[in-house]
């Protein structure tokens, strides 16, 4: 049993960098990453998947609305509702599933993302004593990549 | 173990020479009393010739009248025409037997005794008596010569006759006084030779008596401490049975309890146990009816001496043996050992020890149970079972702390506008920080992650940008030493939790022994690994009174300058024995106070002192530092290098040494305890870095300074 290592978790984050990249032309960057336990800095939406099999958790991406908006305005989608920030925030959340899924195969089972807005910084329930914090940079943003999953088989 | 209680030679050793007082004072009395028994019958012997003499001279009393007595018959019969032989005859023999006698007092020799049977006459002693023997002789010798004519002749010749009579008138009165005091001279020696013995007699007497008491207060005394001894001996066999904590107990080979036995014994058994009670019902109540067997079978071929003691160690089938519990429901394991008392080679007894071993079973269920769980390993947890629980809550604590540390710095990292060198050289610090005191505790695994963490800081502080990878690798790294200090702390809490739970009485080390431990392991280990013989001193006995920061931050400096002791002080041994000192190289570690309660951290080694032209031949060496920029820097620069993060002397790079982070931790815990550095070195001779603790200033340097330095 090992637990995660940094190219798996590099798997998230590129998926994030890969999707910013391929929608906007303009990569998204780490800027910096740690670990929490409580104080989670969460944004104004969140896009979770939670995951079981070998694994159990979640990931959670959280951006800003101004950066969701930025987004859409990128991807000339003029309609910026609370609803379709919640779907942008969501589609970034798929396709971290997506990338995990052809990574970890059968060994990661990983559910539907849910969409949440305004989820609280301390989370109810937690996999890791840390979970890692990984501070994503895309133009002048910041969106927040937490995985707090945790390897169990 | 077998115990033997055949006796030897050695113990008959010991029983004389312990009452060789008493020996030596009853043979001295035996003697004494044989030379005074000597002594009396010498005397005796004496008083018994003395009464020869006293008769002998009494006789003579009476001789001398016989003889004038015959004498005047003989004139009285001559005068009316007779003669009778028999008065010559009789004349003859007391003349001859007076002579005779009167000589002996004289000379000494045989003579005829009262009983006409020969007897030995000792010369006469004493002024007095021998003047009366010579004036006694002076009169007789005339007397003999007048006397022997009337004795010879048949006829009687008057005028012969006259003479003698006449010189017998005139001196037989005489003749009689010299006699009487004779025999008074002779009862009065006689009297005092009889007083001499009457008081050597008394004064022997009260010598005997008195060594006699000698020797009874003596043996008394012995008697009185052998008795107290062996009194002694009782009691505290009756305190350790009543204080020991397991229970012991002596069967016999009838498989009786003894009739001492340890007062937890009881407890531990669950039973009441009393002297020459079977022991097998009781152990029948409390095991499994095949381990019963089996342990009957082992206690029977342990009486029967057949088969070595060691050998059957492992056949014991009661090391470690569940037991069943009267009124509880939760198991209890108990360990029983047994211990051949033999005599000669008959087994007496067996010394039986039981111990209620459920703690420690338990413990290592759940131990074993949690490294079911996860990855520790077994040298871990037998590092955590040795381990001082100060130490390691302390330890992890800190540890714990400083990681939140370096994980706060990567979290701010981009709001402090800091260049990555700088960030990779705090978590350095930090890393570095505990890494030392990992090796101190001797948790290998986590000093095996700090510088595993170490290593890859080197490589990030050589790159002035970071990837995604890069800087993730941080928080994973930082993940991995925090979950290995949470499994360590989980593992610390059970065991903590047994301890309590179990009331351990167990008094633990005082804070400078817990630390001086950590540090003597350290130096055992860096010495070890770095090949080189070391001795480490240690004075710490004022950490006791400090608070556990500044102790804490004390130990992180000495783990720091131990380090670098060995790694850079202390030369190998053959090159110190080349420059004449002792194969060991030395470093000391104390702290101390002045008259004015202010204290200093005081470490010094005996290695090849901080000699700023090597540091100059090591930096240029190295091929960081250019030329021109060494040689302009003063040999005090060069030595404040040493400080600098990043900077080190060392060729190549270790666990222990050569990432140039030591000196600046110490400096930098110095700084925390407002701490005032001071480094005084000699080359080839020692090295000392010392600082107050409480006075904030710059490190001074002193490159000529005298061993006398403290």
């Amino acid at each position: 049993m090992s637990d995660l290592s940094e190219k798996d978790i590099e798997i998230f984050i590129e998926a994030i960098g890969g999707y910013f990249k391929q929608i906007t032309k303009e990569a998204a960057s780490v800027g910096v990453a740690y670990l929490a336990k409580n104080a989670f800095p969460m944004n104004d939406y969140t896009g979770m998947i939670k995951v079981s099999a070998d694994y159990e958790g979640a990931l959670y991406f959280s951006a800003p609305s101004a950066m969701l908006r930025h987004l859409l305005t990128v991807m000339k989608e003029p309609n910026q509702s609370d609803e379709n920030l919640l779907d942008a925030v969501g589609e970034i959340a798929n396709t971290i599933s997506g990338n995990a899924r052809k990574y970890f195969g059968e060994n990661m089972v990983i559910s539907i993302p849910e969409k949440i807005a305004h989820l609280p910084e301390n989370l109810d329930h937690q996999a890791r004593p840390y979970a890692y914090v990984i501070i994503i940079k895309w133009k002048h943003y910041s969106a927040s990549l937490i995985v707090d999953i945790s390897r169990i088989r | 173990m077998t115990s033997k209680t055949t006796p030897n030679k050695p113990q008959q050793t010991g029983t004389l020479n312990k009452y060789r007082g008493i020996i030596f004072a009853v043979t001295l009395f035996l003697l004494f009393n044989l030379a005074v028994l000597g002594l009396n019958f010498y005397t005796s012997s004496t008083l018994d010739s003395d009464a020869v003499s006293i008769n002998l001279s009494g006789r003579q009393r009476m001789l001398s009248q016989r003889t004038a007595k015959v004498l005047l018959s003989i004139q009285v019969d001559a005068a009316q025409g007779r003669f009778d032989p028999k008065n010559t005859e009789e004349l003859k023999k007391v003349s001859t037997l007076f002579d005779t006698t009167l000589n002996g007092f004289k000379t000494g020799g045989m003579v005829v005794g009262g009983d006409e049977k020969p007897v030995h006459l000792q010369k006469v002693s004493g002024e007095a008596a021998i003047k009366a023997v010579d004036d006694a002789l002076m009169i007789w010798q005339p007397y003999k010569k007048l006397l022997q004519p009337v004795i010879e002749s048949s006829v009687v010749n008057e005028i012969t006759l006259d003479i003698a009579t006449d010189y017998a008138r005139e001196n037989n009165l005489k003749l009689l006084k010299l006699m009487n005091d004779l025999t008074t001279q002779l009862e009065r020696n006689t009297k005092t030779k009889a007083s001499n013995l009457q008081l050597i007699q008394t004064i022997a007497l009260v010598l005997s008596l008195l060594l006699f008491a000698n020797i009874v207060f003596n043996a008394l005394r012995k008697l009185r401490s052998a008795d107290g001894e062996i009194e002694k001996a009782q009691r505290e066999t009756t305190e350790i049975l009543n204080t020991v904590k397991e229970g012991l107990f002596l069967l016999d080979p009838e498989l009786n309890v003894g009739s001492q036995f340890s007062s937890s014994i009881g407890k531990i058994l669950q039973h009441e146990v009393s002297a020459n009670m079977p022991f097998m019902p009781i152990l029948e109540q409390l095991v499994s009816a095949e381990i019963y067997t089996s342990a009957k079978d082992y206690i029977q071929l342990l009486f029967g001496n057949k088969v070595k003691e060691n050998l059957m160690l492992s056949l014991n089938p009661l090391t470690q043996v569940k037991v069943q519990s009267k009124n509880d429901t939760t198991p209890r394991y108990l360990s029983f050992q047994f211990n051949r008392i033999v005599e000669g080679k008959h087994v007496l007894h067996l010394l039986v020890t039981v111990q209620d071993v459920t703690e420690q079973v338990t413990q290592a269920e759940e131990l074993s149970a949690l490294k079911g769980q996860s990855s520790i390993n077994l040298e871990l947890l037998k590092r955590l079972l040795q381990a001082d629980t100060y130490q390691l809550q302390d330890f992890l604590s800190h540890a714990h702390g400083s990681l939140e540390s370096l994980n706060a710095i990567l979290a701010n990292a981009d709001k402090r506008a800091a260049n990555h060198a700088d960030l990779a050289n705090q978590c350095f610090r930090i890393i570095h920080a505990i890494k030392g005191e990992a090796a101190a505790m001797g948790l290998d695994a986590i000093e095996t992650l700090a510088h595993e963490f170490e290593e890859h800081l080197v490589t990030l502080r050589k790159k002035s940008e970071w990837d995604a990878q890069e800087i993730l690798s941080l928080p994973v790294m930082l993940s991995g030493m925090l979950e290995q200090i949470r499994q360590i702390e989980t593992i610390s809490n059970v065991m903590q939790a047994h301890h309590q739970a179990n009331n351990s009485t167990a008094k633990p080390p005082s804070i400078s022994t817990s630390v001086g431990n950590n540090l003597q392991r350290l130096a055992e280990q860096v010495s070890q690994s770095q090949n080189k013989k070391v001795q480490l001193k240690l004075e710490l006995g004022l950490l006791d009174e400090m608070d556990t920061k500044t102790v804490h931050q004390l130990q992180q400096i000495g783990i720091q300058l131990i380090r670098n002791g060995i790694c850079h002080g202390i030369e190998d041994a053959d090159i110190r024995l080349a420059k004449g000192k002792t194969a060991h190289g030395e470093i000391s570690i104390a702290t101390r106070m002045n008259q004015q309660g202010v204290i200093d951290f005081i470490v010094r080694d005996d290695g090849q002192g901080i000699v700023p032209s090597r540091i100059r031949a090591a930096m240029l060496a190295s091929g960081r530092y250019a030329t021109d920029i060494v040689n302009q820097l003063t040999d005090k620069e060069i030595v404040g290098k040493l400080f600098e993060p990043g900077f080190s002397t060392a060729s190549s790079t270790d666990k222990d040494a050569g990432r140039g982070v030591g000196m600046d931790l110490v400096q930098s815990l110095i700084n925390e305890i407002g701490g005032d550095l001071k480094i005084d070195t000699k080359a080839d001779v020692f090295t000392q870095f010392a600082f107050r603790i409480s006075k904030p200033a710059q490190p001074s340097i002193n490159l000529n300074a005298t061993e006398a330095v403290v």
